[in-house]
């Protein structure tokens, strides 16, 4: 089917008119008119003729001969006359035969019959001293003369009304066509993402108030999506809240043990030294001081421990965000292991999972972003925790207790790529939802417990931040597998 | 009688003067005038005899014989009255006018052509 613009569907409509008026200008008007004018100069003869054989009659029968006189006058002034003739027919055999003609002496055929270049016309009349017929034949030169300036008539109208036709097809392109390939353009570019499109709309016409209305709707588009773009920031920052308490939970433990040791050390100390200031024996004294030497090296060896942590989480937490730097990945990933297992713990104290670090050494630094990529490892071990818990759970209420949850996190080098697999045993994605789950918002957790954000940003931080990618493979009721893989 | 405008006809004519100009002939007087005649209906006795008379014919063929020579546009139409009193009415207010009505007839205006020295034929 051929492809029109709005452009050539006004030209053709317009000229489709100019040609079906040119049509009937040039050809049907002009017929009509020349069959017009043919029926009342046929007409006219045939009153002519009608009038000389009238005053004929009044002659002979009233010898009057003013009528025929002013007739004739009449007749003979036209300048079409070819000729009329004064035809009598004998009484007794019914021959016709010539009384007198103008011109004269005139040879009238007998057959004679209106041509296209002559109407011939007979008229009839009787009385008791004659009868007979007026034969009057007048020329059609007069018609044809019409007929040429019919025709060069309707082609100056014909010029005319192309003239206006292309007068209005100027006039609508400019009035629809441009407005509307303006709206087209505009709606195009709104399409690709600019918001800020507005198109002209001057005119009080329907075409204005689509103009006015598209105008209207891309500015309420574009609140729309600036209240989106805030609501989903909100969501976001929500996810970034929702892992930070996790971590949280996952640091306070960490961080707690050594504070034990550290406390319950320093108590055992502070007791030692009570011991000492008592004893007298230089034994025990002796004794003491290798307990308080060795407590002492304790709470040195957790207090070290605890700031271990504490400098570790600054590191990952320094550095402007989305700046890349050499980070070990063996490091951070064990790291966050740990914290993910604590902050898991600390929310369900019932559930306990074996984890296992399948480390592979001498991985070289590699260029990313830690607060991002810890973000991803943190947010596959805590859908690994929960995966593994639920599977769990639903063992446990059919009355199955062999199942033993495990997640298992492995790096490795390999193609110039480090990639890292996090895998649990949980319950497993079903086959319809796996190419949901890096959609924004689609989560299969209850409503409250998950924002459906999380697999998406990981998608986005491993594909568009680090240029890296994200897979999955599971199987339903058995496991579940995320690969993430870094360039070098 | 022949009777006449004042101006226009002279006051004798020959016959064959009268009959050149009854048959649409001449058709303008010695003065410029232009020739108009009035003739009595054939259907009076004095139109009949006038054509018989004048012109050797019969009524109808007289009115036959105009009517040729209007319908060919060769002479001015003459008008056919029934009285005498028309005839003299017409000639007296039309210059040029020539008239015959019966004889004898009291002539109140123009005057009365002699043909061949008579006053009546």
């Amino acid at each position: 089917m051929i492809k029109l613009s709005l452009k050539s569907k006004i030209w053709f409509t317009v000229l489709s008119v100019v040609v079906m008026f040119a049509f009937f200008v040039l050809f049907y008007f002009p017929e009509q008119q020349q069959r017009t004018l043919l029926h009342n100069y046929n007409t006219e003869v045939q009153n002519l003729a009608n009038t000389v054989a009238l005053g004929v009659k009044i002659a002979l029968t009233e010898q009057n001969l003013e009528g025929v006189e002013t007739a004739m006058d009449f007749v003979r002034k036209n300048e079409e006359l070819k000729f009329v003739g004064l035809m009598q027919v004998d009484s007794t055999s019914g021959l016709k035969s010539i009384f007198k003609t103008v011109p004269d002496d005139y040879s009238i055929p007998a057959d004679l019959l209106s041509n296209d270049t002559m109407i011939v016309k007979t008229a009839s009349f009787s009385t008791p001293l004659m009868t007979g017929d007026i034969v009057l034949a007048m020329g059609t030169d007069a018609i044809t003369t019409s007929k040429k300036e019919i025709r060069y008539t309707s082609l100056f109208v014909c010029f005319i009304v192309l003239c206006v036709g292309v007068f209005i097809g100027f006039l609508l392109a400019r009035n629809i066509s441009v407005p509307v390939l303006a709206l087209r353009d505009a709606a195009i570019r709104v399409g690709e993402g600019d918001r800020t499109q507005q198109v002209k709309s001057g005119s009080q016409d329907e075409i204005g108030e689509l103009g006015r209305a598209f105008n209207k709707m891309v500015k309420a588009l574009a609140v729309a999506e600036a209240e989106r773009k805030s609501a989903q920031d909100q969501l976001i920052l929500s996810e970034k809240m929702a892992s930070l308490g996790q971590m949280t939970a996952g640091i306070a433990h960490e961080i707690k043990n050594p504070l034990n040791f550290v406390n319950n050390f320093s108590s055992l100390s502070v007791d030692l030294l009570q011991e000492l200031e008592e004893s007298t024996d230089e034994e025990d004294k002796k004794d003491i001081l290798e307990s308080l030497k060795s407590n002492l090296g304790k709470i040195a060896h957790h207090g070290k421990r605890a700031d271990s942590i504490v400098a570790t989480m600054l590191q990952h937490s320094r550095g402007t965000a989305g700046t890349k730097v050499p980070t070990d990945i063996n490091h951070l990933c064990s790291e966050y292991t740990d914290l993910a297992f604590h902050g898991m713990r600390a929310t369900s104290r019932d559930f306990n999972c074996a984890i296992v670090k399948n480390f592979e050494d001498g991985i070289p630094l590699v260029q990313a972003i830690p607060q991002e990529l810890s973000r991803v490892i943190l947010n596959l071990l805590n859908n690994g925790f929960y995966a593994a818990a639920e599977r769990e759970r639903k063992n446990k209420e059919s009355g199955n207790t062999e199942y033993k949850p495990e997640i298992r996190i492995t790096t490795a080098r390999k193609d110039g790529n480090v990639i890292i697999k996090i895998r649990d045993n949980g319950s497993g994605i079903p086959k319809a939802i796996k190419d949901k789950i890096f959609e924004p918002f689609f989560t299969t957790k209850p409503t409250g417990q998950g924002t459906g954000l999380g697999l998406s940003l990981s998608y986005d931080i491993m594909t568009k931040e680090h240029q890296g990618m994200m897979s999955v493979d599971s199987e339903e009721n058995n496991f579940t597998e995320f690969t993430l893989t870094l360039p070098l | 009688m022949v009777i006449a405008n004042d101006k226009g006809a002279p006051a004798a004519m020959t016959m064959k003067e009268l009959k050149s100009v009854m048959l649409g002939e001449k058709q303008r007087w010695a003065d410029g005038t232009k020739v108009s005649i009035a003739f009595m209906k054939a259907n009076t006795a004095v139109g009949s005899s006038t054509a018989k008379k004048i012109m050797g014919m019969t009524g109808d063929q007289l009115n036959k014989f105009w009517l040729a020579l209007v319908f060919q546009g060769k002479a001015k139409a003459p008008v056919f009255y029934g009285s005498s009193t028309d005839v003299e009415n017409y000639v007296a207010q039309n210059p040029g006018a020539i008239g015959v009505v019966e004889a004898g007839y009291a002539l109140k205006s123009g005057h009365v052509v002699t043909i061949d020295s008579k006053k009546n034929f």
